[in-house]
């Protein structure tokens, strides 16, 4: 009786399984859903195949364990054989089972620790030396969170012009850089948490007010990468989406220009306005 | 079958043996820690249907791209009832619920230390859930799970909203404290004669573990609600980062406490499979003192891991890889436990129920949700999949798996102890593959979705993201996990008056609990045995078999009922409980017991 109910709930499971798969098989195919996006930076190549490798050893790990409890359930003895076998041995196959587990985790250790440092024991991703490898100048980039955008100040390409960071180039939402140059982004909020998340670029990196977290990553391939926060900050929390544009150096430049020409002429649209009095909502007192 | 047979009544009547009082009196008033523990788990039942209803609120609302089932305010809403709801409103005291029952009779004790204690724990709790769902009535705080500052602090939610979730949260884990204290006193001091503390039954060691963890982390976090609640009202700056305040601070206060209390409900959940395995195995279980040593060893580690969710946020390398280490270790005790099962199942007699069934499937939920564990514990994995769908989906797994699963695998187990009836067997195989088929739904798809992209926490995903179709998949999983947890919630209202009578001893455990008639009277025990074993009721059911051999004549034993002759197959084979009530009429037959009959 208990068979053939448990083999009909298997094969309840597995015709439910077939027909999912089959339902939504191509759509899972082309989506690529079991690693994250491609990645079009080294670091964010390191941190993707290591995601592959410690996958594929969480899979194992369920599927030996599930696979041995399954075995076990099935050598059981019906009571009616006779009931339950006497357990031989107790204490020794422990022990050496918390060898086998402890030298897999220092093993799982030196792999995460050896993973994230170069050479000199500094870890790879955490620090900027992604910059000696490359031959472009590294560019610091300043992102600023606020709720619910991302604020981008770019370096000012001749601080003798002005001094007056109003001219400096700036952009919300979308993050412009150079292909094949190392980005240092420093990122801070000035309000609640954030977190600048771009999995194509860079390892997630927290925005925190009060602190300036610095990340690297060197985007070796032009196009769009999409990126998050991935911190709860409240009602817009969801629209709080993120883009990384990555061009040709001579577009960066241009896009620079534009920003800083766009900037400036409509800094002086504005000050036209409020001196001639039509700005909406200003007002000079007229002596 | 059993012969052990006690009677509802002392055979040594000492002076006033207490009566149990009746109805609201006994609310109020009864310090009786069954009594004390069944208000522990309905009250934990009825707030799961609350955070039943979040969850399938969310899920609806995430079920379609840029769904406009509801306003972001009231996502979020949702959002941060339900964190608090599953853990430390649901699952926590549902487990806190069944020790208060269980543990003291397990131990040999005629009731709880500290009674009193006890009682205001369970009062605590019910109020701080009260005060965090009263706010429902006007405002409640939309601050997000764990209400991290500077959300949460009154520049940007000024307000009574997030002051009741933190008066609330910090009752209950007052009453946690109070519960932790009374708990470690009876554990250490009201043991019976011979009850060593390694001849202890697994859940109630378990018991102390998580007590003393409760204890540890519960005014960590208190420390952080009480630092908000002065930055809040008083002028504080503790999180205000422009007057030289930490906003990390609280962050980590919060995720030592979130540490605490999952590996708690994880040990509660990992010792209760852990004893059910061995009583369905009809056999003690293999390797009783290395999974005691790694019950414990768990809890510190996890707790020693609190970074292991924080690789995104400024912390020095040093500390990612000693959060990498400490969470890498939990393989350890987590491996050695689960080598133990399978030790205890290979070989084991071969019988069915509804606890060993649940037992499985917090076992799949679990080992699933510790592998997610394990992917993300990696430095750069965890930074690049920080604050991603994959880190919910696996932390659900395993919340799941430990609170609702092993929940309900402790809860059918222990049932007969609440009520004297066992909860039923239908109801349970169908809320039993509606809630596995639909966490695996959930669970899976969510991990892929996070991959993709998905944040956690969201009220809206776009439809240019690709990931429809998988938030859609999840949704219907989480559907058909709240259809199963409503079926079982109506199971278990239902076999409270109207269940099969169980017996004192339903599954043939070997444990004390199951000494004692079902449900227990006001003083447990007529008589506590002397404890010369790990398994006391199965020594006392060998003491029998032995004298019922000698005390036979040569010709009786030498024909057809040798000792430890297998029983008549009628109950077991078809998967149901032995109803051993109906064992306590026969006993005149000469007993027999099974345990411990090597095959020959």
């Amino acid at each position: 009786m208990e068979v053939v109910r448990s083999r009909a709930t298997f094969a309840a499971l597995v015709s439910f399984a077939a027909a999912a798969a089959a339902l939504f098989a191509p759509e899972l195919a082309a989506a690529d859903l079991l690693a994250p996006d491609s990645p079009a930076s080294s670091s964010a190549e390191s941190a993707r195949t290591l995601y592959i490798v410690m996958a594929i050893i969480a899979i194992v790990v369920v599927l030996v364990v599930l696979g041995a409890i399954a075995r076990a359930l099935r050598s059981r003895v019906p009571e009616s054989a006779g009931g339950p076998r006497r357990i031989r041995g107790d204490g020794s196959p422990q022990l050496r089972t918390g060898l086998a587990l402890g030298a897999l985790t220092l093993i799982l250790f030196s792999i995460g620790v050896a993973w994230t440092a170069d050479d000199k024991g500094v870890p790879y991703l955490l620090s900027g030396n992604e910059a000696a490898a490359a031959t472009n100048e590294p560019i610091t980039i300043k992102a600023d969170a606020q709720q619910w955008l991302w604020r981008y100040a770019y370096p000012v390409d001749n601080p003798a012009a002005d001094g007056f960071n109003l001219d400096q180039a700036y952009s919300y939402h979308e993050l412009v850089v150079p292909v094949d140059t190392p980005i240092n982004l420093e990122i801070t909020s000035t309000d609640v948490l954030h977190s600048w998340s771009v999995p194509a670029l860079a390892p997630t990196v927290q925005a925190v007010p009060g602190v300036t977290s610095e990340v690297s990553f060197t985007a070796d391939e032009t196009g769009t990468f999409e990126g998050r926060s991935t911190r709860f900050s409240g009602p817009g929390y969801a629209t709080m989406r993120t883009r990384v544009s990555v061009v040709e150096p001579d577009q960066y430049e241009k896009f620079l220009a534009s920003r800083t020409e766009g900037i400036t002429a409509a800094r002086q649209a504005v000050q036209e306005r409020v001196q001639s009095g039509t700005a909406p909502g200003v007002k000079f007192e007229q002596k | 079958m059993t012969p052990v047979h006690t009677t509802s009544h002392p055979e040594v009547v000492s002076e006033r043996v207490p009566r149990a009082e009746r109805g609201w009196i006994a609310l109020v008033t009864a310090a009786e820690h069954k009594a004390v523990g069944r208000m522990y788990v309905a009250t934990a039942l009825v707030f799961a249907a609350a955070a039943l209803a979040e969850l399938l609120m969310m899920r609806l609302q995430l079920m379609i791209p840029e769904n406009t089932l509801m306003r972001p305010e009231i996502f979020d809403r949702m959002l941060s009832a339900f964190g608090v709801t599953g853990l430390i409103l649901f699952a926590l005291p549902l487990m806190l619920g069944l020790m208060s029952i269980v543990v003291p009779l397990q131990i040999g004790a005629r009731g709880m230390a500290l009674p009193r204690l006890h009682h205001l724990s369970y009062w605590l709790y019910v109020f701080g859930g009260a005060t965090i769902y009263g706010s429902f009535l006007w405002r409640p705080s939309e601050a997000g799970i764990l209400a991290l500052p500077p959300l949460s602090t009154s520049e940007f939610l000024p307000g009574a909203a997030v002051d009741a979730w933190v008066t609330g949260i910090a009752l209950v884990l007052l009453g946690f404290v109070c519960f932790s204290i009374s708990m470690i006193t009876t554990v250490r001091n009201l043991r019976a004669p011979g009850m060593y503390l390694q001849r202890m039954p697994l859940f109630s060691w378990a018991a102390s573990i998580v007590s003393h963890t409760l204890l540890v982390v519960s005014p960590v976090f208190l420390a952080a609600l009480a630092m908000l609640m002065i930055d809040r009202h008083y002028g504080g700056v503790f999180f205000d980062s422009g007057e030289g305040g930490k906003p990390m601070l609280y962050e980590h206060l919060a995720a030592i406490f979130v540490s605490g209390a999952v590996a708690s409900l994880l040990v509660a959940a990992l010792a209760a499979i852990s004893e059910i395995l061995s009583t369905f195995s009809r056999r003690p279980g293999v390797g009783h003192r290395s999974t005691a040593g790694s019950l414990a060893a768990l809890a510190v580690l996890a707790v020693l891991a609190w970074m292991q969710n924080m690789y995104a946020g400024p912390l020095a390398p040093g500390f990612r890889y000693f959060a990498m280490l400490m969470a890498l270790a939990t393989i350890i005790p987590v491996g050695l436990i689960l080598f133990n099962w399978v030790g205890t199942l290979s070989g084991g007699a071969k019988r069915e129920g509804m606890p060993l069934r649940f037992a499985l499937g917090a076992i799949v939920m679990i080992v699933i949700g510790l592998a997610g564990k394990l992917v993300t514990a990696v430095v750069p994995v965890g930074a690049l999949l920080a604050g991603n769908a994959f880190t919910t989906a696996s932390s659900f797994a395993l919340i799941a798996g430990a609170g609702v699963f092993g929940g309900f695998a402790a809860l059918h187990y222990w049932y007969p102890k609440l009520s004297g009836r066992a909860m039923g067997d239908a109801f349970g195989v169908t809320s039993y593959w509606l809630l596995l088929v639909g966490a695996l739904a959930y669970v899976l798809t969510t991990m892929m979705a996070g991959l993709e992209g998905m944040p956690v926490d969201v009220a809206k995903f776009y439809g240019d993201s690709g990931l429809d179709v998988l938030n859609l998949i999840a949704s219907i999983g989480a559907i058909l996990f709240v259809a199963g947890f409503v079926v079982a919630l109506l199971n278990a209202c239902a076999s409270y008056n109207h269940g099969r009578r169980s017996g004192p001893d339903p599954w043939l455990g070997s444990t004390l609990e199951w000494f004692a008639p079902s449900p227990p009277p006001v003083h447990n025990f007529d008589l506590v045995p002397d404890v010369r074993s790990v398994a006391p009721l199965a020594d006392i059911r060998n003491a029998i078999r032995d004298r019922a051999t000698r005390w036979y004549p040569p010709a009786a034993r030498t024909g057809a009922a040798p000792a430890g002759e297998p029983e008549p197959a009628a109950g077991t084979a078809a998967g149901e409980p032995d109803p051993a009530g109906a064992v306590a009429a026969g006993s005149e037959q000469p007993p027999q017991s099974e345990d411990d009959q090597p095959v020959a």
